[in-house]
């Protein structure tokens, strides 16, 4: 038992290790999430309205996403202009897998043993 | 419904339209298809997709990613699917309340805010089925927190326009309808 905590332990500040603390906020997870919800793609405004941020902040977490190489974006046909349409790249697919792995493994170490 | 039939019956819906999608480079064409298909849903049960509100929804990820691995079969609305009469009728007044000045055809470009009330009547009608007689304000108040990059007429438009697509005579009272009547007798 000690070693399976332990071991869960060691896992979790191994993994909390090799996250990129640039991109692990609320609004970022929240970001990569949405992102992998629609693989299609979404639009600045839905970003926008879901995240709840200013367009400041905005602007520069999808750039340095960008420049991260975790997701993409063109412009595409809509209403009769041209807007600009975000994907989820695989870098940005394989950040977030490892934030859910992360979170798991804060829910198990924070699990039952200690109530 | 299994996928299958559902992403049958979406291509009947936009045989039946005249909209042929052009789904992997068209984000006006994925956009219609979303909201037709749930005002659509909405109005006779002829597809039951999961839909939310957010993400400019109502929006159905199953049935993007449905549109996306039939994307051919889409193009040529090739399908075996048949439309009840029910099911066309409800069509038919979609087209007449939300469509008529959005071109059936992804080559021809229509306003946006066309498409801003289409999303607005859809948006209202996610609220209008699942809460009774919701009070205008209250729904309005809704939209606009929910959407607010809709401008305040695309919202209003968008109401009305959902609860004439929902309208059901028989929430309408007797005395209602008698007074509609004696309205009618007047006016001849």
């Amino acid at each position: 038992m000690e070693k399976k905590d332990n071991d869960s332990v060691g896992a979790l500040l191994d993994a909390s290790n090799k996250l990129n603390s640039q991109i692990v906020s609320v609004s970022n997870c929240l970001t990569l999430a949405l992102l992998h919800y629609s693989f299609e793609g979404l639009q600045y405004t839905d970003l926008k309205e879901a995240l709840g941020v200013s367009d400041g902040k905005l602007i520069a977490d999808l750039k340095r996403f960008e420049e991260l190489g975790y997701l993409s974006s063109k412009e595409e046909k809509f209403g009769g202009k041209k807007v600009t349409v975000y994907t989820l790249m695989p870098e940005g697919h394989a950040a977030l897998k490892r934030i859910k792995e992360w979170m798991d493994l804060v829910i198990k170490v924070s699990g039952e043993n200690n109530k | 419904m299994t996928g299958k039939d559902n992403i049958e019956k979406v291509a009947a819906e936009l045989k039946f339209l005249g909209i042929k999608p052009d789904i992997e480079n068209d984000y006006s064409a994925r956009f219609l298809i979303q909201k037709i298909v749930f005002l659509a849903q909405t109005m006779t049960k002829a597809t039951d997709y999961n839909f939310t509100i957010y993400l400019r929804g109502p929006f159905s990820k199953d049935l993007q990613r449905e549109y996306y691995q039939h994307a051919a079969e889409l193009q040529t609305l090739k399908t075996a699917a048949k439309l009840s009469q029910k099911e066309e009728s409800a069509l038919s007044e979609i087209k007449q309340v939300c469509l008529s000045k959005i071109s059936c055809s992804s080559d021809i470009p229509s306003g946006s805010k066309e498409f801003n009330i289409l999303e607005a009547t859809g948006t209202a009608a996610y609220f209008v089925k699942s809460t009774p007689q919701p009070a205008a304000e209250a729904l309005f108040a809704i939209v606009k927190t929910l959407k607010p990059h809709l401008k305040e007429t695309e919202i209003l438009i968008g109401i009305n326009n959902a609860r004439e697509l929902l309208f059901d005579p028989k929430q309408v009272s007797a005395s209602v309808w008698k007074d509609i009547k004696d309205f009618d007798e007047l006016e001849n």
